[in-house]
């Protein structure tokens, strides 16, 4: 065996998954995953209007599907806040119908702000898969 | 090391988080308490637990939009004074102001009360950055050391020009880009990001504009946000460190974004 030169740098990680490919496997899985739930986050988004409500609450729908029952323990919390934002955004559906100009509580700029939240959950993951 | 660092951990940057978490002190620049109008609601004692959970040492607190009390915002403003006599050492307290209405007498009060700054929020308050009343409130602030928190997120479009014309027409005045004004956020950061008296604050940003943000801005003009209770501190603190070391910024240089940089104007 031919013993290493100190003077070369070795990256851990890398060697790590180089000897565990598997871990490549499920890290490649976890980004598809992620890359998804964010997609649909983001066209849930642009569906926040009086006119497309109806295919923002079928995409949040599928987010919060998604995010149950995963195989990525390790991110429940993360996966659980993801759940309550579409949760809370489908609980007031009535405020992206509302028609009123006077209403008191409606205001679609802080649904958009919650849903940025749960894109940046998803991106956070992706860097630190 | 902090609850959540521990994923972050890659050879790149193992060892970082314990740098920046030596002798740190975090400030949030943009929490609110109180109710408003959109149902949303954060006590004084919530804000607390929820700073203690994410290790954030200080914040700036504003009011909500209150939905009984939006013509002086004199009830909403009494219980941010409440709650900084409550954690004096924690809460740095902002009173808000509709200029649509009287303000003056309200501003007075606040002032002797020992308030450090005005919330101001063009969309709640429906009124344009350079609406002629809302000067006078920059005025007013300019000539009393107060700094001027002002909303430029969800429900703006292009404000470069009129954050711009603000700056020049008041350069004493201190002033924090709430959200970095990422509804034009190039724009804003060509035109105003060199001057003296601004700084971003990074609350409810998408990942990509942080990211835009921390490689165009000098560091120190920057500053941590949350924007709790729309957004979550510890998320958004995790978000700001992470890009800022994908970014490749110094322990050093995250800590001053984290609240160095903010601290300074409330010495």
């Amino acid at each position: 065996m031919v013993p290493l030169k100190p003077e070369i740098p070795i990256n851990i990680n890398k060697l790590f998954e180089f000897v565990f490919p598997k871990k490549e496997k499920y890290i490649n899985e976890k980004i598809i995953f992620y890359l998804r739930l964010y997609t649909d986050l983001v066209r849930a988004e642009d569906n926040i209007s009086k006119s497309r409500y109806k295919k923002m609450i079928n995409l949040l729908k599928v987010v919060r599907n998604t995010t149950k029952g995963t195989t990525f323990k390790e991110d429940e919390l993360y996966l659980k806040r993801i759940r309550q934002i579409s949760n809370e955004i489908l609980s007031n559906v009535k405020c992206v119908k509302c028609r009123s100009k006077d209403c008191q509580i409606c205001d679609s700029a802080h649904m958009k702000t919650k849903l940025q939240l749960a894109q940046n959950i998803c991106i956070l993951r992706i860097l630190k898969r | 090391m902090h609850k959540w660092s521990k994923y972050s951990i890659t050879s790149e940057n193992i060892g970082i988080y314990e740098e920046i978490f030596e002798n740190v002190t975090i400030v949030d620049c943009h929490t609110h308490i109180g109710k408003d109008k959109d149902q949303h609601k954060l006590s004084p004692d919530s804000l607390i637990k929820a700073m203690n959970a994410s290790k954030v040492n200080k914040a700036i607190i504003l009011p909500l939009n209150d939905p009984y009390n939006t013509r002086d915002f004199n009830e909403p403003n009494d219980a941010v004074w409440l709650a900084s006599k409550v954690y004096k050492d924690r809460l740095i307290p902002f009173f808000r102001l509709n200029p649509h209405f009287k303000w003056q007498d309200e501003f007075k009060l606040r002032l002797g009360q020992g308030f450090k700054g005005v919330k101001l929020h063009p969309r709640s308050q429906k009124f344009a950055l350079t609406f002629s009343k809302a000067m006078k409130i920059y005025e007013a602030c300019e000539k009393n050391n107060l700094v001027i928190l002002i909303h430029t997120g969800f429900g703006l479009e292009a404000i470069a020009d009129d954050l711009l014309t603000i700056t020049k027409k008041f350069p004493a005045l201190k002033l924090i880009i709430g959200h970095s004004g990422f509804v034009d956020l190039d724009n804003v950061i060509k035109k105003i990001s060199k001057l003296d008296n601004v700084i971003f604050d990074t609350s409810s940003l998408r990942i990509f504009d942080l990211f835009d943000l921390l490689k165009k801005v000098d560091y120190h003009k920057i500053s941590f946000g949350s924007d709790i209770p729309y957004y979550d501190i510890d998320l958004a603190l995790e978000g700001v460190i992470d890009s800022a070391i994908t970014v490749g910024k110094t322990p050093n240089q995250i800590r001053k974004i984290l609240g160095g940089n903010i601290l300074k104007w409330f010495r």
